[in-house]
């Protein structure tokens, strides 16, 4: 589904990515765990498009679904069935959540070859999609986002992650910010998401999130780099450990 | 109806003065003979504006002032037939529909309905009727100043114009609509005029439509408008320009006047026009007077959109609050300047202005003023002021959810507009507003 090989990124000059190795497949659930500032969101922002960043196309390949990414806009790469779930969503005042997500499903279903959804039927598809994230209907009139508490906008993540139904769902740090009820609920939201067609990439800081969520795999991204990958255990070693026998590893194998 | 077209016109000029008036044919002893009387005897003293004065710097009225025009009053050679506004606002809807029509009244298009205490009609009949004549000789000029230029010059050439009186308690729930139909020729000027007075503890409903049709290039409308509030009354006004119709110059000076515990609420929306200047001030003159404009306007091409909003609060415990926004597009030019001023007296105001503008292409330019004189010590007031495009780190919000860079642009410009216009109190006005609105930005890029 998505192969990332030798991928160099930079922002404002500065090389933040510094050749990842990355495959997922179909059904896979993998999670990505390191240290603050080590570039999980930028690798999670350039796989999604965000142009900020600066891939080095002469080194770096990725591919989704056979195509090529890094030569896809981002609505494209979206059209296609990526989905990225923001660390910091953005409030978006005057458009309506329901307004908002319905514009990005049509955009989404006409890229399918599928005919648009009129205003009742798409209502009816994101009631049933607010029950599973149980989220207020209040919601679905307000502002997207605007005003929003910190757990309040995750969520509000996860229900377009619903309603969108991708085929790769990378989130950053959504657990963050949570409390615990809202952490099961988004768990069990995404539990529920899980099938053979679709793949997760979960970006946190927390092995609890991944004890609500089992991940396949769990990689230590570092300084650029993924120095390290394995399976749930990993998380446990990580929670228990900390990084810095990974950094030690690291540094000293650099 | 008098008709008027000078074929020699040349600039407005005080020289040019006694000229334009012989060729306009004013009735030579009606009821405000007096009144244009005093104007055409200050005029000469006033200097006209120019980019040099720091009210005028960033609009180009050498532009309006250099063209030629003579004065035109009534049917002149433009559309005469009476224009449909069923879609904003059907005359069932409302309490009186009055046309007026280069100025002049028009009672042959006019729907005029009698609502108790309510007059809604012609200035100069109002004038001339000594049920009102009162009224008028006392309101007329009280709030402008007649040393504006423009207030003067629409005095020298005051024939006609609109007047609307809600009585002492009265509550007028349906709409009065105003329709100003402005269609005249190249090199014409006209002087429509308003005067509004809401009594004591009335309320009224008031939606003002500005019909341009068939303009000549430099046809010049210059509106004077005065609205006053008693004790306890409360206005509700709508005001529309560019909905039906391009201004081509059209400079609009309005005033309200706020006697104590009065509240105003004025919607002011420039949807289209070349060259327009829209003046909104309000004097909020009693205790407890309460204002609140809002504004939209929507400005593409080469044209050039100004509006000043001034409030002063006189007396204490005053609220005033300003939301302008501006939609900037293509070459345009737009201006806003909000200034509250705020006297010694005036404690405990509380004042929030903001003004916000969508610059959505790079060769647009605002200049947006948000200004602030205090002068008491015990008050709330702030303000903002934005001016760029749609943030980026929004649009690509949109694109990752698949809806591209036009659409997300589109997408957050009706949103942007739609949040004034939601406001409209008056709704088939309402939805008129909003759908010509998502006309204008559907699915398209601006
Ligand atoms: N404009 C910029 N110029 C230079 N460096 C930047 C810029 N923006 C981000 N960085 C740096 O890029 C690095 C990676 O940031 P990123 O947000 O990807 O980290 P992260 O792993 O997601 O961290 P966290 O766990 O705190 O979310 C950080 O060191 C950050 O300071
Ligand atoms: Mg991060």
């Amino acid at each position: 589904m998505l192969t990332v090989k030798n991928l160099h990124a930079s922002i404002d000059g500065v090389e933040i990515l510094k050749g990842i190795d990355f495959e997922v497949k179909p059904g896979e659930v993998h999670a990505i765990m390191g240290p603050n500032g080590s570039g999980k969101s930028t690798f999670a922002q350039v796989l999604a498009g965000n142009e900020a960043y600066e891939v080095d196309e002469s080194v770096s390949e990725v591919t989704f679904l056979g195509q090529n990414l890094l030569e896809l806009s981002p609505e494209d790469r979206a059209r296609m069935g990526m989905f990225l779930a923001f660390q910091y969503p953005v409030e978006i005042p005057g458009i309506t959540n329901a307004y908002f997500l319905r514009a990005s499903l049509n955009e989404i279903r006409k890229f399918r070859g599928e005919d648009p959804l009129d205003p009742l039927e798409f209502q009816e598809l994101l009631e049933e999609k607010m029950r599973l994230v149980q989220m207020d209907p209040v919601y679905a009139e307000r502002f997207v986002n605007a005003g929003f508490s910190g757990g309040e906008k995750k969520r509000n993540e996860i229900l377009q992650l619903a309603v969108l139904d991708p085929k790769l769902a990378i989130l950053d740090e959504t657990d963050s910010g949570l409390d615990i009820d809202a952490l099961r609920i988004v768990a069990e939201g995404v539990n529920r998401l899980r099938s053979p067609e679709r793949a997760f990439i979960l970006v946190t800081h927390y092995q609890r999130l991944l004890n609500y969520i089992v991940p396949d795999y769990v990689h230590v991204l570092y300084k650029g780099r993924i120095v390290r990958s394995g399976g749930r255990d990993l998380a446990l070693e990580l929670e228990s450990r900390g990084y810095d026998w990974i950094r030690e590893e690291a540094d000293v194998s650099a | 109806m008098s008709h008027i077209t000078d074929q020699n016109a040349s600039p407005v000029t005080v020289d040019r003065l006694p000229e334009l008036l012989s060729a306009y044919s004013l009735p030579e002893t009606d009821h405000f003979c007096q009144t244009r009387q005093r104007a055409r005897e200050l005029f000469p003293e006033i200097p006209l504006p120019h980019a040099k004065m720091e009210d005028w710097r960033h609009f180009n009225i050498g532009a309006v002032l250099n063209g030629r025009y003579s004065p035109v009053f009534g049917s002149c050679g433009g559309q005469s037939d009476r224009p449909t506004t069923e879609n904003l606002l059907s005359a069932e809807d409302t309490a009186a529909e009055l046309f007026f029509l280069n100025g002049a009244y028009r009672p042959d298009w006019s729907r005029e309905r009698t609502v108790q205490g309510v007059y809604a009609g012609s200035l100069a009949r109002a004038a001339a009727d000594p049920a009102t004549s009162g009224s008028v000789r006392e309101l007329l000029g009280s709030v402008l100043d007649l040393r504006d230029p423009f207030v003067c010059l629409n005095t020298v050439f005051l024939a006609d114009g609109a007047f609307v009186q809600a009585g002492r308690g009265v509550a007028c729930a349906e709409p009065v609509h105003l329709v100003f139909v402005h269609t005249h020729p190249e090199g014409t000027v006209t002087f429509p005029r308003l005067l509004v007075h809401v009594g004591e503890q009335a309320s009224l409903r008031l939606v003002i439509t500005h019909v341009f049709a068939d303009n000549g290039e430099s046809a010049w409308d210059n509106m004077a408008g005065e609205l006053i509030l008693e004790q306890g009354a409360r206005l509700e006004l709508e005001e529309t320009a560019g909905l039906l119709g391009a201004p081509r110059r059209f400079l609009s000076l309005m005033g309200a006047r706020l006697n104590r515990d009065s509240s105003l609420n004025w919607r002011v929306f420039t949807l289209d026009g070349e060259l327009v200047r829209r003046d909104c001030r309000a004097l909020l003159d009693a205790p407890g007077a309460e204002a609140r404009v809002e504004g939209l306007f929507i400005n593409s091409g080469k044209n050039m959109m100004d509006h000043p909003v001034r409030i002063h609060h006189r007396a204490p415990h005053g609220i005033s609050r300003i939301t302008f926004k501006g939609v900037a597009l293509d070459e345009s030019r737009s201006v806003y300047t909000g200034k509250v001023l705020v006297e010694r007296d005036a404690q405990k105001t509380d004042s929030i202005q903001v003004n916000h503008n969508l610059v959505l292409s790079p060769e647009a330019r605002v200049e947006t003023r948000p200004q602030l004189e205090i002068y008491a010590d015990d008050v709330r007031c702030t303000h903002g002021a934005t001016a760029g495009p749609p943030p980026p780190e929004i649009v690509y919000y949109f694109q990752t959810r698949g809806i591209g860079r036009q659409q997300a642009r589109l997408m957050l410009t009706r949103g942007f507009v739609e949040e004034i216009a939601d406001e409209i109190t008056v709704p088939a006005l309402r939805m008129a507003v909003l759908r010509a609105l998502s006309k204008r930005f559907g699915e398209e890029e601006p």
